[in-house]
Parts: structure tokens; sequence; C-alpha cells
């Protein structure tokens, strides 16, 4: 690690947090590169994600691409600040060694990776979804569901790869390949938990075609995610 | 990338673990696999074309010399190489419509290559963010120019295979009046010219960057997804000319069907 601070950018690019190479690492053993890191994860965890939250949404109208440009990004950064405590402490009784910036930046860095990608499919998103046909005439509904399954999967496949990429820098941090693993497997279960019920309130995603567009779940206070799928796993084998 | 990013071939490391990634050295008895036998060719044609760009060369090196190409496309010419190397993919893919478009005649014969071309340009546009963040996950160094320039190969490449097989599509093309026939035809040659064109694209990104660029595979896929796509939105490419609007909107795979439903 022969790169020292002063050689670093300002912000990093999208491509670059993507590349985790050599001078984005060690920006991370520094606090004063950690903000850096943070600010530039931020701006490309907003951009990336605003812009494909717009992709999906423009489907169903521009009232829900507006909605989902907002929420997305929205969606991304309270799961970083209600995860980012308990992602702390989980990680300094793991025995890490991380600073608490430390594992602010990672968490924040992993959304912007998962942005970053999101962000660049979003012309293809946008594409494929004006061109499946709109919400009305008897397919509405199938293409809506397709469109989610569709939409679900890419988002599932990037937060994958993101959190792929957390787990290298883990292991550059700690130094051991199993510690990065117990860490990042906790710090998955508290984001997922988290992520699970801020996406039911927020419901970034489409509405359904039959419905009015919401600018928040109508049920968000009725009960919560897990809630919703124990209901329908009841009604449907029960 | 500036031109200086890349001032020498990359080097390989000094004590490579042995079988680790592509362009790894293998033991002499081990059967060289197709990455292996394209990293052999690549080291040893990663140099300076040493004569004039003229189309003509670049395709002739395109096919014979990929590294060759690859080496121009991140050096010193890299904007004389794009220029040229996109002006290749028009023509080669211009020729392609002006085939498909004399199955039907008429309008068909100019709005079919216009049309071919525009869907092949746009489509390439659409996947070339994904392409830039897709090669620095991977570990790429290459910058959006970069990723330009070698998008731009990929698509010379494909044109060039897909000019190759002209003849037999328009041999095809006499005898048949079934368009159904004709687009599976198309899409057959379309399929093995993509193939061989993002093999290339592949392995010149391992080559510049000595990482296993596996995520590239993906992208190709989504290239692929994305150019059948346009195909549906800018149809009727074969059969009859229907006018100046564009038709209504609906999923290529759903388009095939309703398509060979239509051919019983």
């Amino acid at each position: 690690m022969d790169i020292s601070l002063s050689k670093t950018p300002c912000l990093f690019p999208p491509a670059a947090l993507c590349r985790l190479d050599d001078q984005l690492r060690s920006a991370l053993l520094s606090p004063a590169g950690c903000r850096r890191l943070a600010v530039s994860a931020a701006l490309t965890l907003i951009v990336g994600s605003s812009l494909y939250g717009a992709a999906f949404g423009i489907w169903r109208a521009g009232l829900q691409a507006t909605y989902s440009a907002v929420k997305m990004p929205l969606l991304l950064l309270c799961v970083v600040l209600a995860s980012g405590a308990i992602n702390t402490m989980l990680a300094q009784v793991l025995g890490t060694g991380l600073t608490t910036t430390q594992v602010w930046t990672c968490i924040l860095l992993t959304m912007a990776i998962a942005a970053a990608m999101l962000g660049a499919l979003s012309p293809v998103a946008a594409y494929l979804s004006l061109q499946t046909g709109g919400r009305a005439g008897d397919g509405g509904l199938l293409r809506y569901r397709v469109l989610l399954l569709a939409h679900t999967a890419v988002i599932g496949i990037c937060g994958i790869k993101a959190n792929l990429c957390l787990h290298r820098l883990l292991v550059f941090l700690t130094g051991s390949r199993k510690l990065a693993t117990r860490t990042l497997c906790a710090w998955i279960f508290t984001s997922g938990l988290v992520g699970c019920e801020l996406s039911w309130v927020l419901s970034p995603f489409l509405a359904r075609p039959d419905i009015l567009i919401p600018l928040i779940n109508p049920n968000a206070f009725n009960g919560n995610f897990f809630e919703y799928c124990w209901r329908a796993l009841c009604g449907t084998f029960g | 990338m500036n031109n200086d990013a890349h001032p020498t071939p990359p080097e390989l490391p000094p004590n490579p673990p042995s079988g680790s990634r592509p362009w790894d050295a293998k033991p002499c008895n081990a059967r060289p696999t197709r990455q292996m036998r394209w990293s052999a060719r690549m080291e040893k044609d990663f140099a300076p074309l040493d004569t004039q760009p003229t189309v003509l060369h670049i395709i002739d090196t395109l096919l014979k010399r990929p590294a060759c190409v690859a080496y121009e496309i991140t050096h010193k010419r890299r904007a004389i190489f794009a220029r040229r190397l996109l002006l290749t993919a028009v023509l080669g893919i211009c020729a392609y419509g002006l085939i498909m478009g004399a199955f039907s005649g008429g309008q068909q014969i100019w709005f079919v290559p216009a049309k071919v071309i525009i869907g092949f340009l746009l489509g390439s546009l659409l996947c070339l963010p994904s392409l830039y963040i897709f090669t620095a996950l991977a570990g790429g160094k290459q910058s959006l120019s970069d990723a330009v320039s070698v998008l731009v190969a990929m698509l010379a490449f494909c044109a060039l295979l897909m000019l190759g097989f002209a003849p037999i599509s328009w041999i095809f093309s006499q005898s048949t009046q079934a368009a159904f026939f004709m687009g599976v035809f198309h899409l057959v040659f379309f399929g093995i010219a993509i193939r061989y064109a993002l093999e290339f694209l592949l392995m010149t990104l391992a080559f510049l960057n000595k990482e296993d660029m596996g995520v590239i595979k993906i992208w190709g896929v989504l290239f692929i997804v994305v150019m059948l796509q346009m195909c549906t939105t800018l149809r009727p490419l074969v059969g009859e000319f229907d006018g100046f609007r564009l038709q209504r909107k609906q999923f290529f795979v759903a388009n095939w069907f309703e398509t060979a439903g239509d051919s019983r």
C-alpha cells in the first residue's frame, strides 16, 4: 500500500468505487479518506438509485417515476442510517477492530456499488419498461407482475454483487477471511431486516396498475412486512 | 483513460499462481483452453499496426490480429481507430441490412438498413454505461472513452462476421417467402456473430486488465436482450413495409410467439 492519501482524489467516481482498488482501500485507513469516500458513496447512491427508480417507475406513469426516483435513494439511505449503529456494535463484538467511521463508510460503499450498477443499468431498464406494453388491457396485470419480478431480481443481483465487494473489503480491513464472512453475515441480517420493513413503508416499487399511485404504502402502519408475508402464506396454504 | 495510461503493454506478475487466471501459462501436457489460446494470441500480437490504418487494413487486422486492434484502441491512435472501426461497423451492418431488406423489396430495401443501423447504435449506447461499470466491477481500469473504443471494436467485429453471412442470407431469402423462417435465419447468423464478438470483447478486456472479467458475460446477455428487443421495436425488419410509425409495444419473446403462431 504505497499510495499516500495526498494522492487520492477529492471525490471518487462511481467506477473507482466499483473497482475497490488500492487507492480507495488506502483511503479507508484514515478518517479524512473515509469522509471523502463516504461523500462520494452517498452521491453515487443518490444518483444511481434515483435513475433506476425513475427507469422502472416510468412504465406506470410520470408520477410513479418521480416517486420512485425519490424513494429509492431515500430507502437505501434510511437502511444505512437505521442499521449503522447496530452494525458498528456487531463489528466491535465480533472483534474486527473497525472504527465507527470505517463501518459506516463500508456500508455506504456497498449501497453505492449496488446503486452504481443500478444506475448503469437504468437506460436498459427504462427502454425495456417502455417497450413491454402499457398497464392498460388484458395483460396489464401480468406485465406488472413480470416487470416487478424482473426489477426485484435485478436489484437482488446488484445487491449480492455489492455484498461480495464488501466481503473483499472486509477481508482487506480485518486480515481474516473467516472474520470478514462472519461480519458480513451479521450485517446482511440486520440490513436485510431493516431493508424489508423500510421497503414496506416507503414502497418505492411499482404500484399495481389497478390502484392509484400512493406516496407511501396505505397499510404502512397497519402491520409490517413480515406480518404481510405471514398472512399471504396462511392465505395460500392455510 | 488518457493515452499515457497504458504506455506499454501490461506485464505479467513476477510469480503468477499457475492456472488461476486465463492468461496464466499451463503445464505443457495440459490441453490449451480457448482462453489460453486467445491469451497466447494476444501476447504475440499486442503491438502497433505497422501500416496506415485504412479501413481495409483495420478489417484485416481485426480478423487476423485482434490484439493489434486492442493495442491501438488503448494507445495514441485510439481516436482514429475508433472512428474507422465505427465506420466499418456501420458499413457492415448497412450491407447486411440491404440483404435483409431485399427479401421484401420495395421501400424495405432502404428502410431496413437504416433501421438496423439505428437499432445497432442505439442499443449499444443503452448498454454503454453498464459495460463501463461492469468492467470496473471486475477490476478493469478502463475509462468511459476506453469502454467506447472497446465497444466500437466489438461492434465492428460483429458487423464483419454478419457481413460474411450476407451471401448465405441472400441465397436463403431468394428461396423462401416465409418471413418467420427468414427471421429465424437472421437470428441464427446474429447469434453466431455476437457470440464471437462478445468473446473478442471479453478476452480483450481480460488481457488489458490481467483480470478475470467474468462479469462481462452477464453484460453480454444484457446486450443480446437489448438488441433482440430493438429488433422488435423497429419491426418489421423482415416482411412488408408497414408505414413509418413504430408498431405497438411488445416484449420480444411475446412477439416471437405471435409471429410463429401467424406463420402456421
